[in-house]
């Protein structure tokens, strides 16, 4: 499933993150990080990213993630949340 | 501390004065905003964030309130309201004590004079879009002039200034402003541009684009008097011309003599000022007369509003009196406003 209509989720406050998902001409998944934890969680938070998309069957948008610290099921929520408000 | 988020509505003049007078304390002068979110604390403002189209503004903060996480929370609203309307792209312009807040938010300097600073945040920047410009157009290759322009609507003045900087510069690069702040419509003036200089052979015209005279580079601010606040942005914009756009091997950037508009002239003045230390000479050309003095796109504006088109005809070149013969719409909203520009 490809991704077509902008939605967005979380905040900027610390111990969250803010999601954006965006359509992708590419047809890929492509998934930019912004953390403030970028060395030590950056990779990790990759992977949680990638698992949920392809748990929500998507196959293609831009994932934009501002991250200030958030647990691994915040992003899990958060990137959730994005996905359904685009698809409803 | 209990406090509730609000977005106010800038239609209600009593709001409206509240944020007014919240952001006086901190010598700001709230001006054309469209979108403004507060935290209240037992009814009081006590933060502020505000934005016009994709420029963050009027971020303030009461300093009993400060690091208390309110910033995080005013910028998410804002951050949300600019990807609804649709812009991947944001500035902030702020006093430079909130550099570091915006920093920890993902915005990146674009320059910064002594006391404000500008920022950006999004998938192209600065830096790779003079570098997108060098592709499109190879322009690094050769040694440019510079010149940047409005033309509201073109007139032999501005193909005069065109024709002598040209001369001797080995290429020049002609920057339309892009912000539609003007009577004339960006895309109709770019056209007036390109049918009036098709005859010049070493001009490139180039869309101003948002880091040249945009509404991130002269926001209106602050409060003191016009003239300060006119040169802190005026110091803003060339500075980012400095820096940045001298990557494109430019070395004079030219202008009009500017006897009347006294705007312009301080411009000019800045320019002088600043540009040297970057390695770009301000080169100034002497304004074209006709037989009723000095040609100006404000004369030929006046000229349109009263219907002389025998007039008219004294200040344009033939392509630019066609264009304005057929843009009815455009004239008629020009007689309806009283505007400047």
């Amino acid at each position: 499933m490809r991704i077509e209509k902008p939605a967005q989720a979380g905040t900027l406050e610390s111990n969250d993150i803010y999601v954006q998902i965006l359509p992708n001409p590419r047809e890929e998944i492509e998934i930019r990080l912004k953390s403030v934890v970028m060395l030590q969680f950056g990779k990790q938070i990759r992977q949680v990213a990638m698992q949920t998309l392809n748990e929500k069957g998507i196959t293609s948008c831009i994932l934009n993630l501002e991250d200030k610290g958030a647990l691994d099921y915040t992003i899990r929520a958060r990137i959730e949340s994005a996905v359904e408000r685009s698809l409803c | 501390m209990d406090e509730t988020l609000r977005i106010l509505n800038l239609e209600n003049e009593r709001q409206r004065e509240s944020l007014r007078s919240f952001l006086l304390r901190f010598s700001f002068a709230l001006d054309e905003v469209d979108f403004a979110v507060v935290l209240l604390d037992h009814g009081e403002i006590v933060a502020s964030s505000c934005k016009r189209k994709n420029v963050l503004k009027f971020f303030a903060i009461d300093p009993a309130y400060q690091n208390q996480g309110l910033s995080q929370k005013l910028l998410t609203e804002v951050t949300y309201r600019m990807f609804e309307e649709g812009y991947d792209h944001s500035f902030v312009f702020t006093p430079l004590f909130n550099r570091e807040i915006f920093k920890s938010l993902g915005y990146d300097d674009v320059v910064s004079t002594d006391e404000v600073v500008l920022m950006e945040k999004g998938p192209e920047t600065i830096g790779g879009y003079i570098r997108r410009l060098d592709e499109i157009y190879g322009l690094s290759d050769k040694e440019n002039g510079a010149i940047v322009m409005n033309g509201n609507p073109f007139t032999l003045g501005h193909q005069y200034l065109i024709e002598t900087a040209a001369k001797s510069v080995q290429q020049l690069l002609l920057f339309v402003v892009e912000e539609d702040a003007s009577s004339f419509p960006f895309h109709d003036r770019f056209r007036m541009f390109q049918e009036g200089t098709n005859h010049v052979n070493n001009v490139i015209l180039i869309p101003s684009g948002r880091y040249i005279i945009s509404q991130a580079t002269f926001p209106n601010y602050f409060l003191r008097d016009l003239q300060n606040s006119f040169e802190i942005y005026a110091t803003l914009d060339v500075t980012i011309f400095g820096k940045w756009f001298k990557k494109l091997n430019i070395t004079k950037r030219f202008v009009g003599e500017e006897p009347l508009d006294p705007m312009t002239n301080q411009y000019n003045e800045t320019m002088k000022r600043i540009l040297p230390d970057y390695g770009i000479e301000l080169v100034v050309i002497p304004r074209v007369s006709n037989d009723q003095g000095i040609i100006s796109a404000s004369i030929v504006r006046r000229l349109l509003k009263e219907d002389k088109w025998d007039e008219v005809k004294k200040y344009v070149p033939a392509s630019t009196f066609e264009y304005l013969e057929n843009a009815t719409e455009v004239i008629d909203e020009l007689k309806k406003h009283d505007r400047k520009h």
